[in-house]
């Protein structure tokens, strides 16, 4: 899955303990004179605490003994070990310890050198027990033709000499601290019903399947024992805080908490989050909402909650505070609508009624949608607009927008229209593209007995199709799909004639499957506007054919089908002044899961034997699909009779 | 004579003679840097070594009164990493740097050959270090500070005259990164020495000598990338050799053929299987939706003399859908002579399903190399058959747009300027509204702002759906005078969904102050909810460090009630937080 950047081309070193590059050189008395080129581990020092437990952060004193070299990028790499396997560092080219990182030294200098690592004990289960702490100068072998390598690492255990190595105790019982690092909402602001277009009573968790908040906080854990935990939010307005609720991946509903789970043992991670909130809480924000002023604003506080039956170390780093500016939007109907007069009319007759949910309810059994109703006495629209940014745009976020409505006006025979719009736009690296986007439409005259229709796709600000035509009778079916790969970001900068480059893309699947019908004025839509598949890939790292180490990113960015079903008969206009209509229109989307990592791959030199091509990774962000979620954006069918 | 340099000789001197090296300015001299690196990823250290030598050609090329160019070739490159011989041909690409009349200053590149912008990157390096014009525009009678630009950043550098002949030239530190380098999210780049001493003759250096030594550290310290090296130049008293493709090109570097892409990036003889039978036979037997990308693209060139052997096993429907859908995308990164005729066959066949032949479209897209002309007329006169059926005029369509792509994909070549000909000599002369619709997404496809003034004729179309389409091509060439053609249409043109277009059009150029303000007009509440969306989405983007789009826009908050205009708006105002 894990894609890597170019191929490492590097001296082929030998792995086996028994090869004889790999031979450790005898050291002797007679060799270790100040003429002769070396590096020696001289005292790792005990750490002033003794205890400690797994993925707790541990910094070591440690001092080198140079003897003529000046040598620059020199790497020093620990591990610890149980007490009783400490000998396994000399025979085991996998030794049963915990590597705990490498510590970086710029220059060499003649004489004795003294140094603190800042390290880490691994993230994960270690038995409780003694443990020393073992070390190698010049794990990347950056000296040449070194006289002496045994005295490179730690040593002299087997005759009780620990001088060489830090001793250190291991207890696995339950530590752990969460930490809040970063609350963000997904461009920086959010938007809301105004008042009259959803409930504003409910005191739960919200029935209605779409997001009002969607974004992310990254968090960090520290121990192994405890690798997971809830999340609570409250939104706080005019002084007062009320909570808001979280998406339940699986279980389709909106909840009080969000679990969340630290996987991988890595000790920072991303967790996107989709939120929903209640009537009360909405008639809040109406409230407070200052119609005059140029910015209005809530609080959004997120905390982790410890679930486990041990105390966490750490509680006052677990909850961050956010001011995020809101505003209400209120649709109306389009003013360039072919029927907005009678539209408007019918829109401002029903002004503050509770248009919707209730009307939307009666026709939809009960679950909520944002779409906006209106229903005249001989005009009908219904429209419907979700956009949100999922992700993180500084490293890799998708914002997909949607656009649906129908409309029918009973004028010159009537008029009817359905379209449906479906885009993506690509953010990596706080740079956007627009990455794919289709729509369909159509607008039937009843008058004349036509109908106009478009269908359009574009791909990266290419046009790939975009017919329209207007005909007597339709039936035209679009289904294509296929496979892009697409090179987005790129850039290269070069430290003199150093080339360093820089690449991200897209790869995947994108389609469209769409009906277009006319037939004895009957007009329907139907298929999927929109589909997409696609995943994201960067890569960064020295060009020089060779690649070192870089940045790389395995993404599922968008995994989306826009599904529309929309027909509208107007064969009974004129005769029976009757109208017959229905508006589905689904989204399926799994959005941002994958991984963004450092890596590096390295030739490592640990105690016994070299190993080729080490590869080391951090991820940077790394989250499941929270996102996987399908709702219906509009769905609503029914009949408008005139004669009423 | 490598095979490459005799490829390359052979390949452009025929059309232009023989060497025509009597400019007296035109020099040649061993060029030769080292480079030591020590990157440390997560603190592990690696280190690399990179050198690269050759004979650096210069030859003063054509001079306007307020530009001139200057061409340069590393004859004979020889590139080694670590100690190894490396294949880098592209670093022999001859290449020319527009300079400036009046101050010297880098006005732009071009080279010999389509290559990848990162290689580009690469020869530009190359040139920076020897860039001197902009000094003989300085009185260097005293030692003098500058501010100049890499692709780092903004840094400032000293020069020192120290004879008649010679300077010395130092970089003292950088002041600002390049925006755009956000993935490794670089801290300033430190030198931590720089010191070159050049030597001059009327014409260009003679001689140069130095070395520098910079760190660059991410954001976070987990890269960290130290580079120490060493660059060398001495002009050579030789004689020009007559094997140097950058002395037989024309003094015009828009004029230059471009050397092929098997030419610049050489791959090793493909090895094919026995037959074309025994290729369709593991085709099939493998699972091509889901095998392993190198694999296939590697079956796929070595027996690219069998593709055209696809053609039928695809009407026998020998592949699943999904595989044909992997198998089409390979085929147009394969991107050989074969793979064109097989796409193209592909795409005309009327016994394979549509889905398929729009597939075949699509991966057309990906070809870097020229079309032979037999499959561009193939592709052309398609659109002009009578006997299509509503698909086959979709597909038809669909192609005119496929070309434009193609024509960016290859833009500056003498095939891009033949297909973008080719599209606007379509659009001129066919009477077919709907031929004419897809032409100009075809035109703004290729962003060939050529052909603007033929695009430009429809944004007074009597059909609104033209203007619309013209505008959006027009948008896709931004510059001075496609924005003139917008803008002047703006006033006038009465249909919304074009007058969005134009709007949204503008936004895509930077817009003076009467521009912007025209623009906003259109914001205000009073104004259709699609031309207000436009006006916004365009004005946001003219957020910069003289114009304040925010506080312009902030107002409208308080009137506007409109979801997606309202999100726009609040995009506007908030996104960037």
């Amino acid at each position: 899955m894990r894609t890597k950047y170019l191929a490492l081309v590097l001296p082929l070193f030998l792995t086996a303990c028994s090869s004889d590059d790999n031979s450790i050189k005898v050291n002797t008395d007679d060799l270790i004179n100040s003429d002769v080129e070396n590096v020696a581990l001289d005292e790792i020092k005990d750490p002033e605490q003794g205890l400690f437990q797994p993925g707790q952060p541990i910094s070591l004193d440690f001092s080198i003994n140079t003897t003529l070299l000046e040598t620059e990028h020199v790497g020093v790499t620990f591990m610890a070990i149980p007490k009783d396997k400490v000998e396994q560092l000399k025979t085991h080219d996998n030794p049963e310890g915990y590597n705990l990182g490498v510590h970086y030294i710029a220059q060499l200098t003649p004489g004795e050198q003294s140094f603190t690592a800042q390290l880490m004990l691994p993230n994960e289960e270690m038995p409780s027990g003694e443990y020393l702490i073992a070390g190698y100068v010049d794990s990347a072998r950056s000296i040449e033709d070194e006289q002496d390598l045994e005295d490179n690492a730690s040593r002299g255990h087997e005759t009780g000499d620990l001088t060489t190595y830090a001793q250190v105790t291991i207890d696995s019982s339950k530590y752990h601290d969460f930490v809040m690092d970063k609350l963000v909402v997904g461009d920086g602001y959010a938007i809301f019903p105004d008042v009259g277009l959803r409930e504003t009573t409910t005191e739960d968790a919200p029935e209605h399947k779409e997001a009002d908040l969607i974004g992310h906080f990254d968090a960090s854990k520290f121990g192994s024992g405890v690798n997971s935990a809830n999340v609570s939010a409250s939104i706080t307005i005019n002084g007062e805080t009320l909570p808001v609720h979280f998406w339940q991946e699986g279980l389709n509903h909106y909840d009080d908490k969000m679990h969340i789970e630290f996987k991988d043992h890595e000790q920072s991670h991303y967790f996107p989050y989709d939120i929903a909130i209640n009537g009360v809480l909405l008639n809040k924000l109406h409230q407070a909402y200052n119609a005059d002023s140029d910015s209005n604003s809530f609080e959004l506080t997120m905390t982790i909650e410890d679930t486990s039956e041990f105390a966490e170390s750490n509680t006052t780093n677990n909850t961050l505070t956010i001011e995020v500016p809101y505003s209400l939007y209120k649709n109306e109907v389009p003013d360039d609508h072919p029927q907005a007069a009678q539209l408007k009319e019918a829109a401002a007759a029903q002004e503050n009624q509770m248009l919707y949910p209730m009307a939307a309810r009666s026709d939809i059994g009960g679950d909520d949608t944002s779409a906006v109703i209106i229903k005249g006495k001989d005009s009908l629209l219904i429209m419907d607009f979700y956009a949100s940014l999922y992700g993180d745009k500084s490293k890799v976020a998708v914002l997909p927008l949607f656009s649906s409505s129908m409309s029918f006006a009973n004028v010159n025979g009537g008029q009817a229209y359905a379209s449906a719009i479906g885009t993506f736009s690509l953010f990596m690296f706080d740079k956007s593209k627009n990455l794919f986007s289709a729509s369909a439409y159509g607008k039937a005259d009843g008058g004349n007995g036509t109908i106009e229709y478009g269908m359009k796709a574009s791909l990266i600000g290419n046009s790939l199709f975009d017919e329209s035509e207007t005909l007597e009778a339709l039936n035209r079916s679009f289904g294509y799909d296929w496979e892009e790969e697409q090179k987005l970001f790129s850039t290269t900068f070069t430290i003199v004639i150093v080339p360093i480059s820089v690449s991200a893309g897209v790869k995947g699947s994108v389609g469209v499957n769409t009906d277009l019908k006319y037939e004895q004025q009957r007009f329907s839509i139907g298929g999927d506007v929109l589909t997409a598949s696609l995943e994201a890939y960067a890569t960064a790292g020295i060009d020089l054919l060779i690649a070192s180490g870089g940045v790389g990113i395995d993404f599922l960015i968008i995994g989306d089908t826009l599904s529309a079903e929309a027909y509208i008969d107007i064969s009974k206009v004129l005769s029976d002044s009757e109208l017959v209509y229905g508006l589905d229109i689904s989204n399926n989307m799994k959005a941002i899961e994958g991984e963004f990592y450092l890596w590096v791959k390295y030739p490592g030199y640990e105690f016994c034997c070299s190993f080729p091509t080490r590869e080391a990774t951090k991820t940077l962000y790394n989250t499941g699909a929270l996102y996987d979620k399908t709702w219906e954006l509009v769905s609503t069918q029914g009949s408008l009779n005139f004669a009423n | 004579m490598s095979r490459l340099t005799l490829f390359m000789v052979s390949a452009l001197t025929l059309p232009f003679g023989s060497v025509s090296a009597n400019d007296n300015c035109t020099s040649w001299g061993n060029f030769s840097t080292t480079a030591n690196t020590q990157m440390t990823t997560l603190n592990h250290p690696t280190n690399n070594q990179l050198s690269i030598s050759g004979s650096l050609v210069y030859r003063p090329l054509l001079r306007t009164e307020k530009a001139y160019w200057l061409g340069l070739q590393l004859h004979k490159a020889s590139l080694s990493v670590d100690g190894t011989q490396a294949q880098a041909a592209f670093y022999q690409v001859p290449f020319a740097v527009k300079i400036s009349a009046v101050s010297g200053q880098i006005l732009d590149y071009h080279f010999a050959a389509k290559l990848k912008s990162e290689d580009e990157q690469k020869l530009i390096a190359i040139y920076h270090n020897m860039h001197v014009e902009h000094l003989k525009h300085q009185d260097l009678a005293m030692p003098v500070t500058l501010e100049e630009d890499d692709s780092m950043g903004r840094y400032k550098v000293r020069y020192e005259r120290v004879d008649q002949a010679s300077i010395i030239r130092q970089k003292l530190a950088y002041l600002q990164t390049t925006q755009g380098n956000s993935l490794f999210n670089f801290k300033l780049p430190e030198v931590k020495a720089d010191t070159f001493n050049i030597t001059q003759n009327a014409c260009w250096i003679t001689q140069l000598q130095g070395e520098n030594q910079t760190y660059v550290e991410s954001e976070k310290g987990d890269i960290r990338i130290n580079v120490r090296q060493q660059v060398s130049y001495k002009v050579s008293p030789q004689p020009l050799s007559s094997e140097i493709v950058l002395l037989s090109l024309p003094l015009d570097p828009k004029k230059w053929p471009m050397l092929a892409s098997n030419v610049v990036y050489p791959k090793p003889a493909p090895n094919p299987l026995q037959d074309a039978q025994t290729f369709i036979n593991t085709l099939t037997a493998m699972d091509l939706a889901s095998l392993d990308e190198k694999t296939l693209e590697q079956l796929l060139y070595d027996n690219q003399a069998y593709l055209l052997s696809l053609q039928q096993a695809i009407r026998d429907g020998l592949f699943t859908d999904k595989a044909l859908s992997r198998l089409f995308l390979k085929l147009g990164q394969n991107d050989t002579s074969n793979a064109h005729q097989l796409l193209v066959n592909l795409y005309l066949d009327s016994e394979i399903t549509g889905k398929q032949r729009f597939r075949s479209l699509m991966a057309l897209k990906y070809i870097e190399n020229p079309l032979s002309e037999h499959l561009v007329e193939e592709i052309f006169s398609q659109l002009d058959s009578t006997e299509l059926s509503s698909e086959e005029q979709l597909l038809s369509r669909s192609s005119m747009m496929v070309m434009g792509v193609i024509a960016n994909n290859q833009s500056g070549s003498d095939f891009a300027d033949k297909i973008t000909d080719k599209l606007a000599d379509k659009l001129v002369t066919t009477r077919d509204q709907q031929k004419q619709a897809s032409l100009l997404n075809a035109l703004g496809n290729s962003r060939d702002e050529r052909h603007q003034d033929n695009i430009n004729k429809f944004m007074s179309n009597d059909n609104a759906d033209l203007r619309r389409r013209a505008a959006e091509a027009l948008g896709k060439m931004p510059n001075p005078q496609s924005l003139k053609m917008l803008e002047k249409r703006l006033g006038s043109e009465q249909n919304n969904t074009a007058k969005s277009a134009i709007l949204d059009a503008m936004g895509n150029n930077q817009l003076d102050r009467r521009q912007l303000d025209t623009l906003l007009t259109y914001t205000e509440k009073s104004t259709n909810k699609s031309l207000r969306l436009s006006a916004i989405n365009a004005a946001a983007k003219q957020q910069s460090a003289d114009i304040d789009v925010k506080s312009q826009l902030k107002p409208l908050l308080k009137k506007e009630k409109d979801r997606e205009v309202l999100r726009a708006l609040m995009q506007a105002i908030h996104g960037d937080n």
